[in-house]
Order: C-alpha cells, then structure tokens, then sequence
C-alpha cells in the first residue's frame, strides 16, 4: 500500500487567517472567543463565539464569481494556501487523477431573511414568495457546494464527496481521501473541512438544546476543556485544507513533504444522537483502528490533539476512551484541547486541528490548552495546561466525535 | 489491496412510490405502472411543476425500535430506517453473528435543514411594531421553538439512528452530496469491506424531494417537469421537459464473499466497480469528458470491456440537458451499438441522493430475471439522444451478467458502480 503525504496547508480560523497567523496564536495561548459582533446576540442564551473577522472572499471569475457563500468562500480561500504551499498549479497536473474530500453541512438562512420571506408570502401570497427565490439558491446553501466549488475553482475532475457527520465531518473526509490515494484512484486530493456558525438559527439551535457554554460574563474564559467547571462547547467557524499526495506522486514533482498522514479509524457510538457513552467505548475504538491502521502502539504516539470540547459529558468520555485505548500509557501523554482558543469548528475542526498536528510535529511546539484552572476527578490527563509546551513529536492523534455518533481519528507522522 | 470483486451484496432493502420490496418494485416497473401523480396535501399552486411520486403504505412504527426518537425524525428518515431494517432482515443478519464492532452503515443523505414551517410561532412573537425584532426574538421568539429543532434537521439522522437501532458500532459514513451520495456510499462501503475495515456494511440512501424546499429549488432551476398528463417524466424522449419529485430509500447488505458463504448467505450480486469525478464547468449539465472518465474508470475497475456491459440503469431524469449529456458520455463510451439503457424515474420520479440506490435496487432484479422494465412514454427519441438503445413499449428479455448504474448530481457530479452476476 502506498504511503500518502501531507504537502501542502491552508486554513482560515478565528485565530488567523491564514496557517501561520493561526499556528502563531495557538503557540502564544491566543484567545479568539468574544461576544458576537455579526448579529445583535444580546437576548440568546449565548452571546459569544470565536468569529471569523476581516476576511475578504478571494476574487473568483466566471460563474463562480456570483455564487457567494461564506463557507464555500472559506474553503477556496483555506484551499488555495494549501495548493500554494504544496506548489500546485490549478489541476494538480493531471484533473482527472485529481479530486477534492469536504466535511461541510448545509447552510441555514438567517432568521431575518426567513421572516422576510414569511412576511412575503402572507402579504403577496407564495408564488410572489417562489418567484423572489434565487434559483442558485439551494445549490449554494446545500452540503455540497463547498466541493463543488473547489472542484471548479482548482480544476478537479477526479473523485467528489462531501461528508456530513457533523463534528466529525473533516476527520472523514481527509480520511476518504487518504484511502481513494492508497487505492490508486487519485494522485492528489485536496482534503479537509469548511464550516459558518455563527448564524442566528446555528446560535439558537445549539443554545436550546443546552450545547453551549453560558457563561456570558466571561466569553475569553467560557471554553475551557478538561476543567472541572466547564459548562459546554463555544461555537467557531472556519475552514482548513491539506493537499494530499501519494508518496510516488510527491517525490517524482519534487514536493516539499511536511508529513505523512499514517492512518485513519472510524466508529459509531450507536447510543444517543446528542452524546457518547459515559466509557468512551467509541472514542477508544476509533483511536484502537487508527492505531491498527497507521502501525503504530500507545508508546509511539507523542500527542493527541483532543476533539476537547468543553462539555462536561465529551471530556469526561474522551478520557475515559483515551485511557481505554492507551492504558497505562495514557499518563505519559500530552493532551490539549485548541479548541480552547478557537472555539468548535465543527464540520471543519478536525482539518485545522490536523493542520496544528503537522506543525506540532515540525516545530516541536504542542499547543496549549487555555483556561484550565480547576482539576476534574474524570479528566485526569496531561492537558497541557494553559502555556505551549517543547517536546519531540513524531507522531501525533486528532481525534472528532460528532451528534450522531460518529468518531473518527486521524494519525499524522514525522516523514522520514 | 485485493480487488473489489471479492465484495457481494446478500440483502436488500427499499421503501418506493411503487412498493416495498425490489421484486414489488420490479413487477410494477415491468406493467408500466407509474406513482408520479398530481401532489396532495400540500399547496403547490407557487410551483410549476404539479406532480410528484410519493411513498404510500409506509408505517415508520413497524421499523423503529425507539419510537420516542419519531419525533425528531423527518419522513427520509423514517423511509431510511425502514429501507435499513428490511435489507438487514433480507440478509438474514438477525440470525448472523456479527460483533458490532464490525458491523457498519455508510449513508448518502439528503438535503435536511430543519422545518422552516416550525420557526412561524416563534416569528409570529417576535413582531414588534409590524416588523420583525431580532432582539425579541432572542428573548421570547425563540422559546416558543421545540428546544430540539436542531436535531430534526440533522444531515446525519438516518446515519445516527440507524446504528443505534442496530447496534453497528464500526465503521460508517455520511455523504451529503446531492444525487450522487447514495452509490457513492455503496461504493465506499464496498472498498472499506475490500480494506478489511469491517466484516459487514450496510450501506445506501433515503432521501425526499416532495416538499416545498425542493419543489422551490429545482423549479426556480426549471429542471421539474411542468407536465401533469399521462406521462409527465420522459427520460431521454424529445418531449422530455424535466424530472418529478420522487421520495424513497435503498439499503444493501455488502460484505466479503467468503464471509457470506461462511453464514450460508445468498448473493444477489457483486460490487466489482465504482468510478466517480466531477465537472463543475456547469450547474447539473455536467462535463461530458468527467462522466466518461467515471464511467470508464468504474468499467476498468470491474475489469470489464465496453462491449461486454449488458445492461445501464441511466440517471435518465428527464430534463433535456442532462439526457442529452449522459446520452452523448454512452456513445462516447459504448459507440452506436452500446446496450440496453433504462430509467425508473418516468415511474417512480426523482429521489436525489436515494436514485441510484433505488437504480441499483433495480439493477439486481433485472439480473436476477433477465429482463430489462421500458421507459413508459418514449415515443420518439430526442435527436441527441437517438444513438441510445433506450428499452421501450415492452420488456427486453436478454441475459444480463454486467450492469452498470449511473446516478449525477446538482453539483455536476457523477458516480457510477459496476456490478455483476455470477452465471
């Protein structure tokens, strides 16, 4: 079986525009998480979360040009980096070996323009309603749109897909990537995650069901993974890309490889559609494949970027998966959670915290994670608290768990 | 790796506007009968196009072990742990023994994105001064909304409810990718199981498009029919005008032919290819040049030639664009003398990402018996479409060891999984 490289980065997160702005703040304990700013917030049950800020869509041609939409444009933007980084051209040489693996959701209209719409259609009556509707619509808002772009924008002709499983979405899709490459139906794929949530319906969504951190006098200090007082996940957004590459491909053009990306493992909690069983049994089954699939035991692994959310009921199942797959060599293994500074991209967390494994490998920097102050009985790991740590890191772990049961665990490694 | 052909499919399972077996299915296919009729229960005086096939005949209760968790479900999620449950059942894996570790399900899902109908309380108190208030809708509105309207709309119900109803704790997927979701989770699954990721994978799609979100979508695309007569949807016809909303849902059982052997299971066919790609050049018209890669790369893949396909179960969908695109992607593959080429959907309408698995679905029986359903209301081809062999007026009987089912989507994407029958 081929090994497949990483050779290219890119992302667009709260903390940064671009990898190293993002890679510069996850190192300094940098803090992206105020109150929002995109929409008068003041009366939801939460009223902060990590915005993306300042950034310019990139200038499209061509039809794509009209079809704007933030998370598509995070993805072309957040792709673009990764295909300059690995010194791609549009095509990647040949379109048809070439294709694009996307963890993204629909997009949901904002409660404004919903209630216009309404308004709409009780004062002109539905067909006017029908008839104002922008016929790009429903493609653009859909799941797939993000690869369908990049699929234009980059030229690539070869395999599509977009994985929606929620928080784990990019762990799946990079994954789906790496085996099209090892089965031989691509060359290169652009792999990763795209995710726009702070929206009014995502806010409110997420805020009834009691997902979200409440803590509204305190937004900086409201994310706080593995701490005895967390109290729920802090919505981010964003995108992150890796250019992917079989091991043949990358060295016949000469690439610079950042890392290999050694393995994946997938599993399903099978339980309840919002939380995971108390014992982790998921967690650790996805980590035990990942580890089964990369060739790798417990001791090898020098860090785990943690899925982290900062609700009471993932941390402490994290853990409880952690030291069911690594057993008495959990202990001896740095943990942190980046969501701490960046908040939950979702369907696009596991492609920046990939991104944060590969340059925690090439710097030897494992970020921190931030606001831990009060030790909890149930997380009992080293979570890297609050400051960057140096260490030799070979070998690193992203794990994402997702609503709907999902898990999946990614394993990056120094290429040598 | 070894290769695909060691992957068979031993059950299947389907909720359709024409029955709820694939031999129901089938038969109703075979007499000509079509679902797609004028659309009720629902105001579609907005939409141009008045016709759609629905499910009828289906209670979701039979089939969900948790029925505190129909509430949150949508009727493609329902028609997807129906479709589940009856394939899992067909394969006889309720008397198998399979760790659940190693039991999986990959999904290709529709669009879901919560009702909007449900947010009008919550709209209604949130006007202040004849205009909606954002600030009153944060602190009243929205607590009129059921506090779990979030996972009503998520993309991965079928996914998540289906593995806790089955216990499947392995390997799974989601694909949200329009109409091409569904093959692509049969074919997916099908290379997990050659990857030795898992010993058993249900895998397969539900989805609906009778519903106000896409009767807008694909009518302001003008890609639906705007027909109401007797044969509304006319796959690759000159008088071909657009597709009918169609709803469903198609779930196989896949898993290693020696595994199935093992268990004594019986084998409707083999996986042997699958080939995708996408030419985004253009909303659903597609790049002729991609479906004929993909088509040629699922053919390579089953190592097959051209000429030794026996059957094409076509997207065939209806709109003039696209049949014309997929008639011209065969002739560049097959040439002027390719084989039969059907479409369920002049019968059954279009049921996005659940099409192809409902292809498939067809696909196999037509193997099973070897005889290949018309497309009811061809009477003269489009121009464009003239050098198909399009199977029309009666059933063709003919031997069929090879098909192929091609399934595209609105994102010009194109999937295509090649399977095959042992004589």
């Amino acid at each position: 079986m081929e090994p497949v490289v990483i050779t290219g980065i890119g992302c667009v997160t709260p903390l940064g525009l671009d990898v190293d702005r993002t890679w510069a703040a996850l190192v300094e304990g940098g803090n992206a998480i105020g109150p929002i700013t995109r929409f008068d917030a003041r009366t939801y049950p939460c009223t902060f979360a990590a915005e993306i800020r300042g950034f310019e869509p990139p200038k499209l041609s061509g039809r794509f040009a009209r079809w704007r939409d933030d998370k598509s444009m995070f993805a072309v933007a957040a792709a673009r980096e990764a295909m300059a980084d690995a010194g791609l051209e549009p095509g990647a040489g040949d379109p048809d070996r070439f294709g694009v693996s996307v963890g993204a959701e629909v997009s949901r209209p904002g409660i404004v323009e919903v209630a216009r719409r309404m308004g709409l259609m009780a004062q002109h009556g539905a067909e006017r309603a029908y008839r104002a509707t922008d016929p790009k619509e429903f493609a653009v808002m859909s799941a797939f749109f993000p690869a369908t772009a990049l699929a234009a924008v980059m030229q690539a002709r070869g395999p599509n897909l977009t994985t929606s499983t929620a928080c784990t979405s990019s762990a799946q899709s990079i994954a789906d990537a790496l085996r099209i490459l090892r089965r031989g139906d691509a060359d290169v794929m652009l792999a990763g995650g795209t995710d726009r949530l702070v929206e009014e319906l995502m806010v409110m969504g997420f805020g009834l069901l009691g997902a979200l951190s409440t803590r509204n006098d305190d937004p900086s200090g409201a994310c706080r993974p593995f701490d005895r007082t967390r109290d729920g996940f802090v919505l981010g957004e964003g995108a992150g890309f890796l250019v992917l590459e079989t091991l043949s491909h990358a060295k016949a053009r000469g690439a610079q490889i950042r890392a290999e990306l050694k393995g994946y493992g997938w599993s399903a909690n099978a339980w309840r559609i919002t939380d995971s069983p108390p014992d982790g049994r998921g967690a650790k089954h996805a980590m035990l494949e990942a580890m089964r699939d990369a060739g790798v035991g417990p001791e090898d692994v020098h860090y785990i970027n943690a899925h982290g959310t900062s609700t009471q009921q993932n941390d402490a199942s994290e853990t409880a998966g952690i030291h069911g797959a690594f057993g008495a060599h959990a202990a001896n293994v740095p943990v942190s959670s980046t969501k701490s500074m960046m908040g939950h991209l979702v369907a696009a967390c596991a492609a920046v915290e990939l991104i944060a494994c590969v340059k925690a490998i090439e710097t030897g920097i494992i970020p921190p994670t931030i606001n831990y102050e009060h030790a909890d009985p149930d997380c009992d790991l080293d979570y890297v608290p609050n400051t960057a740590r140096e260490a030799q890191v070979d070998v690193a772990m992203s794990n994402a768990f997702g609503f709907g049961g999902s898990n999946g665990t990614l394993i990056a490694s120094r290429f040598e | 790796m070894s290769a695909l052909r060691d992957v068979v499919i031993t059950g299947a399972g389907i909720v359709s506007p024409l029955g709820h077996t694939p031999a129901e299915l089938f038969d109703r296919l075979l007499e000509g009968e079509s679902a797609i009729a004028p659309i009720e229960g629902m105001d579609v005086t907005p939409f141009p196009c008045k016709v759609g096939a629905r499910v009828t005949g289906f209670k979701a209760r039979d089939w969900v072990s948790n029925r505190k968790n129909l509430k949150l479900m949508s009727d493609a999620v329902r028609f997807g742990l129906g479709a589940l449950k009856r394939a899992h059942a067909d394969a006889g894996l309720d008397r198998a023994d399979v760790p659940p570790e190693r039991l999986g399900i990959f999904v290709g899902a529709g669009t879901a994105v919560g009702r909007t109908e449900d947010l009008i309380p919550a709209i209604e108190r949130s006007v202040k001064d004849g205009a909606f208030d954002p600030a009153a809708f944060g602190e009243v509105g929205m607590h009129a909304i059921n506090p779990l309207w979030l996972l009503k709309g998520l993309s991965n119900n079928v996914l998540g409810f289906g593995t806790a109803d089955l216990d499947a704790r392995g390997f799974n997927q989601n694909y949200c990718n329009s109409g091409v979701g569904g093959l692509q989770a049969i074919g997916e699954a099908a290379w997990a199981i050659v990857e030795g990721k898992a010993d058993v994978l249900l895998a397969g799609s539900s989805d609906s498009a009778v519903n106000p979100l896409h009767l807008t979508g694909f009518g302001r695309l003008r890609a639906m029919t705007n027909q109401t007569g007797d044969h509304p949807v006319r796959p690759f016809d000159a008088r071909h005008d657009g597709f009918a909303p169609g709803e469903g849902a198609a779930f196989f059982v896949l898993e290693r032919a020696e595994h199935a052997a093992a268990r004594g299971a019986r084998v409707l066919g083999r996986v042997v290819g699958y080939g995708d790609g996408c030419g985004a050049h253009a909303l659903s018209a597609g790049d002729l040049g991609v479906i004929t890669t993909a088509c040629r790369r699922a053919i390579e893949r089953a190592g097959w030639t051209p000429d030794q396909v026996d059957l094409i179960y076509a997207h065939g969908n209806g709109t003039p664009v696209y049949d014309r695109r997929e008639a011209e992607a065969f002739a560049a593959v097959f040439g002027d003398d390719g084989p039969p080429v059907t479409s369920n959907k002049a019968q059954i309408g279009h049921p996005m990402a659940a099409g192809g698995p409902l292809s498939l679905a067809c696909a196999l029986e037509a193997g099973r018996r070897g005889v290949v359903p018309p497309v009811p209301g061809v009477d003269q081809l489009d121009p464009k479409c003239a050098l198909l062999d399009v199977v029309r007026e009666r059933p063709r009987h003919t031997p069929i060891r090879r098909a192929l089912v091609h399934a595209a989507g609105l994102g010009a994407q194109t999937t295509f999984i090649a399977v095959e029958f042992d004589s």
